[in-house]
């Protein structure tokens, strides 16, 4: 499994949108952001509540539980009350496929 | 939402499960109800807030399927231990297909009853009416409705009173493969002043992640009447493709002991609730789990004492270790009635977190609604103290094992009370976990 694995095809995302996917032991959401695709992991670092339950405004996820944000591109907190960042993992589009690097 | 099955409702009951007397029939038919009218737990909600409650929900159609062979080694293990005279005897539950009983003979002529459950509703029918879904029901949750509804076997232990049975009974449990889901259940009454050890082995499951998730909903249920001894062990070592959720729940009467072991080292995702109502004055309830995960274990334990008496004293000694990207989360609830006077009650969880990547949460809860009690819990979460490290390594141990050291004393106390035959074999678990480190 290790490796980029294909998730979803580019249309069915779309911009502003995201979706979760579980592939093995890995939970992880796949966010389209005007910047291109994103995935970080479903959880978030505050109080551990589905990333994929929240919101998306531009290259930020919010977390509704209480209000947590993220930069997608780095998974940086923009917003308290998270402080530990979230893990990214990494996407590359191949042709109209979305991969998605799992270890 | 992440792509998993949310909406599922159990359709009508197989002719193999109405079987049976008319008031079973109407108890599954009530939990098959209950399950498909009870909403899914919300992500969030108390005891949910780690654990995404659509990773419990079988997938339509999975049945037992095929049951992987690994109990065969663990069998001829306990027929040793039987014929060394460790052991009382061995009952195997493949799937609620076949029920295989080994040893048990002495334990017959006490008046020891240890069967399949499917039996026991026609041989020992005035128990089993009595006591099935008394403490594990729809009322506990829609999971707990589900395995009321489809528990295929499981297993009835039943110790008459003023019978104390020295030797454990070690009950091995399979589950299926990939795409599979099982619903076991087990039944024990422990009639008053009597005594029971009991082994509660639950292994098997997929190995293969790709191939797909083998899922085990299980449900216990324990009596111990006044002045009964139980001691009952769980050891949770399902394949690591293993999604499992287990629901015990004891219920000890005036005088009382009852000694709780879970071990929990398998399956990728386990949730497991583990809770004692101490019934009866002078009851007494204490608990020594151990966690060992690994990999991208996902591991979440409840443990609850209920102080319903006065008088009575519960102990819980939670301990986790965790390597690689496993996740514990640990919700542990004391609740003291207000009729309950002067009961004592101690929760303590403690984390060992041997890498970076690990995570253990810890939630002690306390519902105490009488003054005169002395209740108190402690946590810890960390590293190995690097102090210890430091001092193992300037006496020249490596460190390495210097890390199985500071494990290996941090799970002795534990180890201690898991009976004998089965003291090794979770050494060697722990052992094993530790490789490569």
């Amino acid at each position: 499994m290790a490796g980029f694995v294909k998730v979803a095809q580019t249309g069915d995302i779309p911009v502003g949108q995201m979706r979760g996917f579980e592939i093995g032991p890995h939970r992880f959401v796949v966010v389209h952001t005007p910047d291109g695709f994103f995935a970080v992991v479903d959880e978030c670092t505050h109080d551990s509540a589905p990333i994929s339950d929240g919101r998306v405004r531009g290259n930020e996820v919010m977390c509704t539980r209480h209000g947590a944000r993220f930069d997608l591109r780095n998974g940086a907190v923009t917003h308290p009350p998270a402080i530990v960042p979230l893990e990214t993992l990494e996407v590359k589009v191949d042709s109209d496929d979305i991969m998605v690097l799992l270890d | 939402m992440a792509d998993t099955v949310t909406e599922y409702t159990i359709p009508e009951l197989t002719p193999e499960l109405q079987r049976g007397p008319v008031w079973l029939r109407d108890r599954r038919r009530a939990a098959r109800e209950a399950f498909n009218a009870l909403p899914l737990p919300r992500r969030g909600l108390h005891l949910w807030r780690y654990t995404d409650p659509s990773r419990f929900v079988i997938p339509p159609g999975a049945d037992a399927g095929e049951l992987n062979g690994d109990f065969a080694k663990v069998a001829d293990l306990e027929r040793r231990h039987l014929a060394d005279g460790r052991l009382a005897g061995v009952v195997t539950d493949r799937g609620g297909r076949e029920i295989s009983r080994v040893g048990l003979d002495e334990a017959a002529g006490l008046g020891v009853v240890a069967t399949a459950l499917s039996d026991a509703v026609d041989s020992h029918f005035e128990l089993v009416e009595r006591y099935l879904y008394q403490l594990v029901n729809s009322e506990t949750g829609k999971f707990e409705a589900m395995n009321g509804a489809l528990w295929n076997d499981g297993i009835f232990v039943y110790v008459p009173d003023g019978v104390t049975l020295e030797k454990p009974v070690h009950l091995l449990r399979a589950a299926g493969g990939a795409g599979t889901a099982q619903y076991p259940r087990l039944l024990v009454v422990v009639g008053r002043n009597a005594g029971l050890t009991l082994i509660d082995e639950y292994g098997g499951g997929s190995y293969d992640v790709a191939a797909g998730q083998a899922y085990v909903n299980a449900a216990v249920e324990i009596f111990g009447d006044d002045d009964s001894r139980v001691r009952y062990v769980a050891l949770q070592r399902q394949a690591p493709a293993t999604a499992s959720y287990l629901t015990h729940r004891a219920r000890i009467g005036r005088g009382a002991s009852m000694l709780t072991i879970p071990l929990v080292f398998g399956g990728l995702l386990s949730k497991q609730n583990f809770g004692v109502v101490l019934n009866g004055r002078g009851a007494e309830s204490k608990m020594y789990g151990l966690l060992f995960g690994s990999g991208y274990q996902h591991l979440d334990n409840h443990t609850l004492h209920h102080h319903a008496a006065s008088q009575t004293r519960s102990n819980i000694d939670f301990k986790v270790v965790l390597r690689d990207r496993a996740l514990s989360a640990y919700t542990g609830l004391i609740r003291i009635d207000r009729h309950a006077k002067t009961c004592e009650a101690y929760q303590e969880n403690r984390n060992l977190l041997l890498n970076k990547g690990t995570r253990a949460e810890t939630i002690p809860e306390l519902e105490i609604l009488n003054e005169d009690v002395m209740c108190t819990h402690g946590a810890t979460l960390g590293p190995i103290d690097p102090l210890q490290l430091f001092y193992l390594r300037s006496r020249g141990v490596p460190e390495n094992d210097a890390v199985r050291m500071v494990v290996s004393g941090f799970v002795t106390s534990t180890l201690k009370e898991v009976p004998d035959d089965l003291r090794e074999r979770i050494s060697d678990f722990v052992s094993s976990r530790l490789e490569g480190l």
